[in-house]
């Protein structure tokens, strides 16, 4: 049984300007103790997706498991408290995410005292403390409030306070983009031991392959609502197929020849943003896509399986599906 | 390098921030010149004073915060202690990218409220009526490349996406950096290919408008790439400075060095092991050199005396004590 398993997912905002289609029908699953990391362009559904999950919004249709019980439609104030301990989440805005009020020790504390009932206080402050050492956070720190923290470390107590409860299953909205790198190596390591040690399964989210390559289990690449492309992570690097895959890891800043050898060939990152109100008609990612035909612009590619050493590498695109095919599909 | 040439130079820059018991002593003498079309980056880890430099430049400290020693010059004039000329230089010269877009974005303010904000000041002087104001806005949001700019302008902070927001707040610094653009950290929360496109924009900003840009950042290759000079710092104070590719091949502090062996890196799948310890104290910093309590090669000197910013190479200064031996000295390549 997979611990959290979406299919068809949708989730439409209402806005004066018309209906934002945030996510448009997406499936994945997640299996416990393995990560899926959720890639892709920016506003594509990515947050959409994991505040579904998380209770925040209700979804517009489709369904949302967890561990086989159906989540998608009960709002975070209807859940037992038990599911909530279960599912945690990190924020993309550490800033906002904290209360500007209380110190770090109150955020925290106020984590375990709802969900570790029954400690003493003492026992509390020592849970509190193997937690910062665990992740590398100085305690000279408790007393301050969040304005009085860099953006890293303020990302480091919100990373601490969602893994009070003892979750089973981490949302990691962005985690490491506003770390530096030495805090960021620091946080996957721990990241990698705790999941290592206690099962956890990650949902992912995020911008840096660097990341991807070194925590992710399996990738899923989103543009526009929808996914594009889904794999493992070896064969992600190694076989990237999707023509907005190939886009994104050539656009990678990189430092030294061999990572630059790693990547596809440069495909320069251009053409005007789509719109989520109103989205290309066909595929999606065509007035972006350098080898677009003429299907691309009329009809929605089918979701290909293609053959990899590690299960199933599926690809939206008709560049995949073989010519006989792509003339049937255009009469 | 000629005075006129310089635009922007910090001088021995002290800042400190004071809380109810205590004072960080945050900033402690750093010392940096920029000038005009040049571009520089700062790298360093979290807590360093990065954004407390950037935020000194602009004079917009938290009320906490307090430049206690040091000067800092716009066109050789001090910006500290002329706040109209401070003031002018904000409106017309200046302009910053801040870290953390949702908490430069008011939540109660849609982001046409916010431009309009924004332009207004920076077109004080030209009698523009709300629709002219209006329609640079929008075409300010077009060239950072956001989808819907009618929905976007009418939409407010907790509407859109990370990478949206973080946009939106990039599209605020270009209405008023006409000198220098302060960068903190611009594009961390976008995918890669926006990333591109949008230091594809600032890259050729800086070169059409002859820019000056210093640019906050942890991604080591997108600094390799847009930096010319490149500053390291440590616990408020500059470690390493000079040519930004020699220094992220070839650097010399042991700080740098483990900083950069950290990096995750595409090619494998191992995570570097972070710098072990913790950032300084600040409210009551280590002696000598900051480093010193987290450095493998630290010396007895280390801990007595803080290490001089010496000249190692034609372009390359870095301030450890490893460096300021003798016979470095005596082959020249000291001060
Ligand atoms: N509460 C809301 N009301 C209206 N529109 C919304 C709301 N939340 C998100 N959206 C819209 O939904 C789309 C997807 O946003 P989302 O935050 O899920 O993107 P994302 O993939 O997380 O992007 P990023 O990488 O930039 O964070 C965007 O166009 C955004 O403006
Ligand atoms: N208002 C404040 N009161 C007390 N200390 C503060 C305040 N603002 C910042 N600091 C402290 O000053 C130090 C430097 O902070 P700063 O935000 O400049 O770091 P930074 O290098 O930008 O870090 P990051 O990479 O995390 O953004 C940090 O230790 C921080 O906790
Ligand atoms: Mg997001
Ligand atoms: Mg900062």
């Amino acid at each position: 049984m997979s611990i959290l398993k979406v299919e068809d997912l949708k989730k439409y905002f209402i806005v004066p300007q018309g209906v934002v289609r945030a996510v448009d029908g997406i499936d994945f699953s997640l299996e416990e103790g393995e990560t899926l990391a959720l890639v892709g362009e920016s506003g594509s559904g990515k947050t959409t997706t994991a505040h579904v999950v998380m209770g925040f919004y209700t979804a517009t249709s489709g369904s949302v498991k967890y561990r086989d019980i159906e989540i998608g439609y009960t709002p975070i104030e209807k859940r037992p408290l038990e599911l909530r301990k279960e599912i945690q989440i990190v924020f993309q805005d550490p800033a906002t995410s904290l209360n500007p009020k209380k110190n770090v020790k109150d955020i925290i504390d106020t984590a375990i005292k709802i969900h570790r009932k029954g400690l003493s206080s003492v026992e509390r402050l020592k849970f509190m403390l193997s937690l910062l050492e665990h992740i590398g956070l100085s305690e000279d720190l408790l007393f301050k409030k969040p304005h009085e923290l860099g953006g890293g470390e303020k990302q480091l107590v919100a990373l601490a306070r969602a893994l009070a409860p003892g979750p089973r299953l981490l949302i990691l909205d962005e985690p490491t983009s506003a770390l530096d790198i030495s805090a960021q190596a620091r946080v996957l390591n721990a990241l990698k031991k705790i999941q290592e040690e206690r099962k956890i399964s990650y949902l992912l989210i995020t911008h840096d392959l660097g990341v991807v390559r070194n925590l992710a289990t399996y990738v899923a690449i989103m543009y526009l609502g929808k996914i594009y492309e889904y794999a493992h992570v070896d064969e992600f690097f190694n076989r990237p197929l999707h023509p907005y895959t190939q886009m994104l890891l050539s656009s990678i800043p990189t430092l030294t020849e061999e990572e630059e050898k790693l990547l596809p060939q440069r495909i320069l990152s251009r053409g005007e943003i789509p719109s989520p109100m109103n989205p290309p008609s066909g595929c999606r990612f065509h007035p972006r896509c350098p080898f677009a035909m003429d299907i691309c612009k009329k009809k929605e590619p089918p979701t290909m399986i293609i053959k990899s050493e590690h299960g199933s590498h599926t690809v939206k695109c008709w560049l995949y599906v073989n010519a006989h095919e792509r003339n049937l599909n255009k009469a | 390098m000629s005075e006129i040439e310089t635009l922007l130079e910090v001088k021995d820059l002290y800042v400190n921030y004071k809380s109810y018991w205590y004072i960080y002593k945050v900033l402690n003498g750093v010392s940096l010149k920029i000038s005009k079309g040049e571009k520089i980056g700062i790298l360093g880890e979290s807590g360093a004073g990065k954004t407390t430099l950037l935020k000194s430049i602009l004079g917009i400290l938290p009320p906490q915060g307090r430049i206690v020693k040091g000067d800092i010059l716009y066109k050789g004039r001090s910006l500290i202690h002329d706040k109209k000329y401070l003031n002018e230089v904000r409106r017309s010269s200046i302009g910053m990218i801040f870290q953390d877009p949702l908490a430069s974005l008011n939540p109660v303010f849609t982001v046409k409220e916010h431009l309009l904000d924004v332009l207004k000041v920076v077109y004080k002087d030209h009698n523009y009526k709300e629709s002219d104001l209006i329609s640079i806005a929008t075409e300010l949001l077009k060239e950072v490349m956001l989808p819907d700019v009618e929905r976007v302008l009418n939409s407010y902070p907790f509407q859109l996406s990370g990478g949206m927001r973080q946009r939106v707040v990039i599209a605020m610094a270009l209405a008023s950096a006409k000198e220098l653009l302060l960068a903190d950290e611009p594009t961390t929360n976008l995918d890669v290919t926006i990333q591109d496109q949008i230091l594809r924009l600032i890259e050729r900003l800086v070169n059409e408008k002859n820019l000056s840009l210093i640019l906050v950042s942890h991604a080591l290759g997108l600094l390799f790439r847009m930096v010319n000079t490149l500053y390291v710092m440590y616990g408020g104070e500059i470690i390493e400075y000079g040519d930004a590719r020699k220094i992220l091949k070839e650097p010399l502090h042991p700080y740098t060095k483990m900083l950069l062996i950290s990096a995750p890196r595409l090619t494998s799948s191992k995570i570097g092991e972070g710098i072990k310890g913790n950032p300084p104290d600040y409210r009551n910093p280590p002696s000598g050199c900051r480093f010193h309590p987290r450095c493998p090669f630290a010396m007895d000197i280390c801990k007595k005396e803080k290490p001089k910013l010496i000249r190692i190479g034609p372009d390359h200064y870095v301030a450890c004590h490893l460096y300021s031996t003798s016979d470095l000295e005596k082959t020249g390549s000291g001060i």
